[in-house]
């Protein structure tokens, strides 16, 4: 398990197989995580986040693209061991062909742990008919002063933003794909580090321009 | 309340019991033996007897669920699978023996009569004692009976739908429920008839170690409506009783049907129930379901939308107090296109209780279109109470569009002092926060329920504060 001490963002781009990512948070520390899993066939990852001290607070975005018949199975766990920490977790999935994603993740927060937040957020776009999104987010609270929300979506590219765009003459195509970077650069926002902003937003653009 | 009752627990309103008064009881434990007894003495056809020692095998077969509560503090061979409080079945209020007749009272099935409540099945251990069907059911061509009466007048019908939506094969209660069930409701509504007052059943255990297993199968012909309420309270034992009820509900084409449940079993009960409906073409499910009782629930009313733009709703309250664990939800199966779902639970822990939504919508290939939508918020009211949400979703068609968003939290400081500022006592005012949070299921319920549900919630809160 890494220790992060002090405001710390961090990009990892998720390899073929099997990959697991152990931070814990202390008093000063910012953790911003950011996941890139794209072009892989099959991809395990686990994250796994652990507010320990006062004031910790972490970040964790995730940007998934599968196509062909790649499947990925995401899990993070967000472990509130302190007072006053804050968690915010988004993880966006973007599915075509017969790409398969499950995404399983918790949020505890434990008895010692008052005024948490946290929050919980998957998004899943499907883009083919034989797509397949799984989503199992949940929350174990022992706590009772605390804010916890979590929240799942799936569903197709919105049939008017698709509209939108054909009308001012854009081709199908490229309509989708502009479609498809924004609803993933939407997450984007939560990074405050301009510079790796910049990187993973350029990322983006290249990995949908393939799709 | 009658002062001569014994009051085993006089923070429990209907803890009360009546001395045991029985005709039939079998022994305790279930075997093949206990089984072919039960259908026997029910004088049941062959197909039942064969089904209930099938369904038996099944249930000793299976193993104990490994998720939600704990369940392994269930002695089945302690409890009494069948008992028959009485030698025949009686037609009218004054014919009830005069201590069932006192235990109804209590729970008060003569006002719901006053109150012209379309038909009145009660029922007082395993067997449905009292019943009396409003003339205006029998006109409409509405059968409304108890599960062994259906099987007896309605053969054919019962073989052609029963444990159609629930087979044995489910899960380990439905098969022990399968094996060993009694009473329960039949109610069969014709084409095109709509039933403007909602059928009532009351249910009781008053048995120490006593198991009750209804069997109740809803069948809404094309066009039809009916609103079934099924209400429980149970006195208080000092050994754990299980109640392991089925209920199948078949909505046919264009068909309504709603099914409301308060729960409000004593706090040694595990009430561990299997509900499911099917629903055909344009059909409409709502299930309404309130938990505030028993030990361990465990229930998850589940709609299977096999027909297009079939709809079902799911409204779910559960309430855990000191020494309860409520582990309650819905699922949602989406077989066919346009089909849409809304499943809303609200729940609550105090006193160190525990609540747990389970949920689960599936989206399955070639439902196209389909829309979806999960809201779940827990009140947390004190430090040694615990809330957990567990929802998952499945989706196999791109055109499908699905929600799930869940909150858990505690009483707004702001809405507290805003209240306490206007003079409100503060357990007054948890009381009223706790009762608006969650007015949007109680509004769904017959008033009576309302009523008796916002009380309720009233005296478990300001009970709580010291």
């Amino acid at each position: 398990m890494k220790k992060i001490i002090q405001p710390k963002t961090i990009v990892v781009e998720i390899p073929e197989g099997e990959s697991s990512y152990d931070y814990s948070v202390v008093g000063n520390g910012d953790l911003v995580l950011v996941f890139v899993a794209a072009g892989f066939h099959t991809a395990s990852v686990y994250v796994r986040i652990r507010l320990q001290e006062r004031f910790a607070r972490a970040a964790i975005i995730g940007l998934v693209i599968g196509d062909k018949a790649s499947t990925i199975t995401i899990r993070t766990l967000q472990e509130h061991v302190a007072p006053d920490t804050t968690s915010d977790l988004l993880i966006k999935t973007v599915l075509s062909d017969h790409a398969s994603c499950l995404y399983d993740g918790g949020i505890r927060v434990e008895r010692c742990a008052q005024k948490t937040d946290a929050y919980q957020r998957n998004e899943n776009m499907l883009l083919s008919g034989h797509a397949h999104a799984e989503s199992k987010p949940s929350l174990e609270i022992f706590a009772n002063d605390v804010r916890c929300t979590h929240g799942a979506t799936v569903g197709p590219i919105p049939e008017e933003q698709l509209l939108y765009l054909s009308t001012r003459g854009i081709a199908h195509k490229n309509a989708q794909q502009l479609i498809v970077a924004g609803f993933l650069s939407h997450a984007l926002e939560k990074i405050s580090d301009l510079a790796v902003k910049n990187l993973v937003s350029d990322k983006i653009m290249y990995l949908v321009g393939q799709v | 309340m009658d002062t001569n009752t014994t009051l085993p627990n006089d923070s429990y309103k209907y803890g009360f019991h009546k001395p045991e008064h029985y005709v039939f009881k079998s022994k305790r434990g279930l075997d093949g033996g206990v089984v072919a007894q039960i259908s026997g003495y029910k004088d049941e056809p062959e197909w039942m007897r064969k089904f209930r020692l099938k369904s038996l095998g099944i249930f000793q077969s299976k193993p104990l669920p490994s998720w939600g509560g704990n369940l392994h503090d269930i002695h089945f061979d302690d409890i009494y699978y069948y008992l028959r409080p009485t030698d025949r079945k009686v037609t009218s209020w004054d014919e009830l023996p005069p201590d069932i007749k006192d235990t109804y009272d209590k729970i008060g099935i003569p006002e719901a009569e006053k109150k012209f409540l379309s038909g009145v099945s009660a029922q007082y251990e395993s067997e449905v004692v009292y019943k009396s069907v409003q003339s205006m059911l029998t006109k409409k061509g509405v059968v409304f009976l108890d599960m062994d009466s259906g099987l007896r007048e309605y053969p054919e019908l019962v073989k052609q739908y029963f444990a159609t939506v629930i087979p044995p094969l489910d899960n380990k209660f439905a098969a022990l429920n399968s094996a060993a069930w009694s009473g329960g409701s039949f109610v069969y509504v014709p084409k095109g008839v709509k039933i403007d007052l909602p059928l009532q059943a009351y249910f009781r255990i008053n048995a120490a170690n006593m198991g009750q297993f209804e069997r109740t199968l809803i069948i809404a012909d094309e066009g039809s409506f009916v609103h079934y309420v099924e209400g429980c309270t149970a006195p208080i034992y000092s050994t754990d009783s299980l109640h392991s009820a089925v209920v199948e509900i078949i909505v046919k084409k264009g068909a309504r049907v709603r099914y409301t449940t308060i729960q409000n079993w004593s706090t040694n009960v595990y009430n561990l129930v299997t509900k499911r409906a099917r629903v055909e073409e344009e059909g409409i499910m709502e299930w309404v379901d309130g938990n505030l009782g028993s030990k361990l629930t465990m229930k998850y009313p589940s709609v299977y939308l096999v027909g297009r733009k079939a709809r079902g709703e799911i409204l779910s309250i559960a309430y855990a107090g000191p020494h309860q664990h409520q582990d309650a939800g819905g699922k949602a199966i989406h077989a066919a296109s346009e089909t849409t779902s809304q499943i809303i639970s609200k729940s609550i822990s105090r006193g160190g209780g525990r609540t747990s939504y389970r949920g689960l919508v599936q989206i399955q290939e070639g439902a196209k279109k389909a829309k979806s939508k999960v809201v779940c918020d827990a009140l947390l009211l004190d430090e040694s109470s615990r809330s957990d949400t567990y929802p998952t979703m499945q989706v196999d068609e791109q055109d499908a569009q699905l929600g799930h968003e869940a909150t858990v939290s505690k009483i707004g400081d702001e809405q507290l002092f805003y209240l306490e500022s206007r003079g409100i006592g503060k357990a007054k005012a948890e009381s009223m926060i706790v009762n608006g949070f969650i007015e949007p299921i109680v509004k769904e319920l017959p008033l009576e329920y309302a009523v008796e549900m916002n009380r309720l919630i009233q005296l478990q809160m300001e009970g709580s504060v010291g």
